[in-house]
């Protein structure tokens, strides 16, 4: 195509445009007749043709653009759906986690609670105060039981321990002859308890073969 | 400027630069001065622009992000604070605090009236805090779970709008008033206000932690806004030396004394002798109008003990009553920062000083008359006798005063104050307990009088217990003062305990004279002044001691007593060394303290599966300590006056208004009436 007449000053002026006309889609000029099919022997007397076909390679190029700008826009789509599908991916996942994390801080509270209540049950105030409302005292004496020394035991030496009726005082196999480290002689192996009643008797059954 | 019109070569009109106009040209200082103008304002916006964006941008940026950024701040759990044993002495639980935001309650008068109920609050109380002008208002901390759940609930029904919880901890102590003056206590925001919470208040606070968050101005977070989470980091946990069964055992034994010996207060120290450990540090002082700290304490244990009339007979209380009667932990650690005069129990130190220093030996016989002058003041022995003629073991089984002092008058002060020192009196302990007393002890020489010599025997001296329970510790140890120790190390993030370090132990007196001066408290509580403390088949090493009580204007109360008694057990191979001081009381060292080292020293025994050493002959060559009356009258047999008679705590009287003199008196208690035997 061969570029057209510049107009003159009277003439308006046409928008210019870098592009061919064939490429921006604009029609063809009233008058322009179609073009002949290439090959086709031009006829005597016809006006001088001013057009020509586009050519195929051209036509493929503008194809390929507009393919280029479809496949451009959809990407961009995609791209941006693909990021508002991860940010709701990344918020569910969030909501999740942030779920798990109050569900793991009750639990851990929980757990701490119950620490407190098992420390608050081993407490040595309370134990007393069960037992104590269990019915058990603090016994009346304090038994010694030294290892015998040399072999099994027997008569008069090693480990025995009997209790003495109500009293619930009970005699040590430590003999009073032998001197202290101090010097003084031998002393009964009974220590009085601090407080409580003599229930030894009472008790012994319950213990079977154990002291 | 005018325009000319033109066609270019493509055909666009253009417009064809002229010169500057005509009004221009007429006058070029307008135009000059209004571009200056322009340019002074656009370098004044761009200066200011600088300033706000780059110089002063994180201030903006501060002010801007306080306007819709939320920081949350979040406190590390606080350590734990755990016996030797592991058993939980102290620990911080998260519990619900309640809080609104008044902007968004819509009722306040009905979310106060639902609220009242289960929270225990006035609704009255309530409703005006709904109704505050603010957007946070505090309703109630760390309520119990039971409660917590009940609003819970009411909030998920929709019935509380603006209402919101968070987790806060609070400190619990699972036994009780157990060892309170030493855990200390802690504050409202966490932060530990006195014992070891607070000593050790960075190491079980940790690191805190924020929340970062954008908010609306609804109060609802902003989706997509800026969150940032630090956790916090919890607090390391510290392990203590006390043993909680013997710190039970220990504030048992010594409320039962403090009632039946009508004491004000009193202390239990138990030691683990080789280690230096504290087992048990008991801190017991009975209700007094004067200390109002006491009044409204809760009893120290949860088990009532029958308080008795001065002639022995059990009172008859109500019970409101009889939980009043009972003794209260004591507002401060009192081991550690109260001082008192030790009495006879410091004759270990002078009796050790003088055998070290060769001034005695344990042959030396000493002269002791009845008084003796000491710059112008009369100092009388606690009982009226003869002038006696006795080995150092008898001075101090039978705990002489003016024995001790006539040995303490060959030593010379400056070398007594020298043991004094070396055996850890007059100065704080390596424990560095919060407002540990390094006592009173007049080191300096600017500081004596001619009655200082009375420090000998534990007058003009005042001391706390630990510093007294170290000394016997030294001789229990061969000579070795081995430190204190209360901690014993703390447990990282990792769970792995690491050992607090302190000082070397070091020697103080030898081994020889550790084991002769062993070998004299033997005699204490064999034969002497200590027998109530006698826990056979063990053999037990201590002393007693008795000192007078100064009042606020210096004058001695008469008929009131510090009572103490010191020692430990087994005396052949020590393990256990204990202390225990009664203050305030009417009893001797012999009768209020002794039964309770007993009381101690056997359960210690015991727990530490410690058994009874197989009788042995005496080690120790010199002379053993004898019955009173068995030996030492000087000349004449005389018989001896102070014998079963009630002995008087007599004080001295001075010439020149010098320091009156109390005497040892426990011995003359056990003497005279057997008790504590």
């Amino acid at each position: 195509m061969t570029p057209a007449e510049p107009s003159t000053a009277a003439e308006p002026i046409a928008p210019q445009s870098p592009l061919p006309p064939e490429l921006t889609g604009q029609m063809p000029f009233a008058g322009e007749v179609q073009a002949p099919l290439p090959g086709a022997p031009s006829l005597p007397g016809a006006p001088e043709r001013h057009l020509r076909l586009v050519p195929r390679r051209t036509r493929r190029r503008w194809f390929q653009g507009r393919f280029l700008l479809y496949a451009f826009v959809a990407g961009v789509a995609a791209v941006a759906f693909g990021l508002v599908a991860l940010h709701v991916m990344i918020a569910e996942v969030q909501f999740r986690l942030d779920g798990l994390q109050q569900k793991a801080a009750v639990y851990q509270g929980r757990y701490e609670k119950l620490r407190l209540q098992v420390a608050e049950d081993e407490a040595p105030a309370r134990i007393i105060r069960v037992a104590t409302e269990s019915g058990l005292q603090q016994p009346a004496s304090v038994t010694y039981l030294p290892a015998p020394r040399t072999g099994p035991a027997t008569s008069g030496q090693g480990a025995t321990s009997s209790g003495t009726g109500s009293s619930g005082t009970a005699s040590s196999a430590l003999p009073s002859s032998v001197p202290s480290r101090s010097g003084h002689s031998g002393a009964p192996a009974v220590v009085p308890a601090p407080a409580g009643e003599g229930d030894w008797p009472a008790v012994k059954p319950l213990l079977g073969t154990t002291p | 400027m005018k325009t000319v019109r033109g066609r270019a070569a493509g055909g666009r009109t253009v417009k064809a630069p002229q010169g500057p106009s005509r009004q221009t040209r007429r006058n070029p200082w307008r135009y000059a001065t209004s571009m200056v103008a322009m340019m002074a304002c656009l370098g004044g916006i761009c200066v200011r622009l600088f300033l706000v964006q780059v110089v002063h941008s994180a201030k903006y940026q501060q002010a801007a992000e306080s306007e819709y950024v939320q920081k949350i701040p979040y406190l590390g759990e606080r350590g734990e604070i755990l016996d030797s044993s592991g058993n939980v002495l102290a620990m911080s639980v998260p519990m619900t605090t309640f809080y609104a935001d008044p902007y968004q309650v819509t009722n306040p008068a009905s979310e106060a009236l639902a609220l009242s109920g289960p929270l225990g609050l006035p609704e009255a109380t309530l409703q005006s805090e709904l109704s505050e002008a603010s957007g946070f208002v505090y309703l109630a901390h760390t309520v119990p779970s039971s409660v917590a759940s009940k609003v819970e609930a009411l909030m998920k029904d929709g019935v509380l709008p603006g209402i919101y919880t968070m987790q806060q901890s609070k400190r619990f102590y699972p036994a009780g008033q157990l060892a309170k003056p030493i855990l200390g206590s802690v504050g409202a925001s966490g932060k530990g206000l006195s014992g070891l919470e607070y000593k050790y208040n960075t190491l079980l606070t940790g690191k805190p932690g924020k929340l970062v968050e954008e908010m609306a101005p609804s109060g609802g977070q902003i989706p997509g806004g800026i969150k940032q989470f630090q956790a916090p980091v919890a607090g390391d946990d510290l392990v203590l030396t006390i043993d909680e069964p013997l710190q039970y055992d220990a504030e048992e034994g010594l409320a039962r004394t403090l009632i039946a010996s009508h004491g004000q207060y009193g202390m239990a120290l138990l030691m683990d002798t080789k280690t230096g450990d504290l087992l048990a540090v008991a801190e017991e002082s009975m209700r007094s109008a004067s200390d109002p700290a006491t009044l409204n304490e809760k009893p120290a244990l949860p088990v009532w003990f029958v308080p008795y009339t001065s002639s022995g007979t059990p009172e008859k209380l109500s019970s409101a009553a009889l939980e009043r009667a009972q003794p209260v932990e004591s507002p401060t650690a009192t081991a550690f920062d109260n001082v008192y005069a030790p009495g006879s129990v410091e004759k270990l130190v002078t009796m050790s000083a003088a055998l070290q220093s060769g001034v005695i030996t344990p042959y030396t016989k000493v002269q002791i008359p009845n008084t003796v002058d000491v710059a112008g003041t009369t100092i009388n022995d606690a009982w009226v006798h003869p002038t006696l003629d006795w080995y150092p073991s008898n001075i101090i089984a039978h705990s002489s005063d003016i024995g001790t002092l006539e040995i303490a008058q060959k030593l010379g002060l400056p070398k007594l104050f020298s043991y004094i020192k070396s055996f850890g009196i007059g100065k704080v302990s390596d424990i560095g307990f919060p407002g540990e007393s390094p006592g009173l002890v007049p080191f300096s020489p600017s500081q004596w009088s001619g009655t200082t010599i009375t420090v000998s025997y534990g007058e003009g001296i005042d001391v706390t217990a630990i510093q007294m329970l170290d000394a016997y510790n030294t001789i229990a140890n061969g000579g070795v003062y081995v430190s204190p120790k209360l901690v014993r190390g703390y447990i990282g993030p990792h769970g792995r305990e690491h050992l607090l370090h302190y000082p070397a132990p070091r020697r103080v007196v030898s081994k020889k004279v550790a084991l002769e001066m062993t070998s004299m408290l033997e005699g204490v509580v064999t034969v002497g002044t200590g027998q109530a403390a006698s826990i056979e088949p063990y053999t037990v090493a201590g002393k007693t001691g008795t000192s007078l009580i100064r009042a606020s204007n210096g004058a001695h109360l008469a008929g009131y007593f510090t009572s103490s008694f010191a020692g430990f057990v087994p005396a052949e191979a020590p393990q256990i060394t204990a202390m225990v001081v009664v203050d305030g009381t009417i009893w001797y060292g012999a009768e209020a303290s002794a039964p309770v080292f007993a009381w101690l020293a056997r359960d210690a025994l015991h727990r530490l599966r410690i058994p009874p050493a197989k009788p042995q002959a005496p080690t120790f060559g010199g002379p053993l300590a004898t019955p009173y009356g068995a030996e030492g009258v000087a000349a004449g047999g005389l018989t001896l006056p102070g014998m079963g008679g009630t002995p008087d705590v007599q004080v001295g009287t001075s010439s020149g208004g010098g320091q009156a003199t109390p005497s040892s008196g426990g011995g003359q208690a056990t003497r005279s009436s057997g008790a504590g035997n």
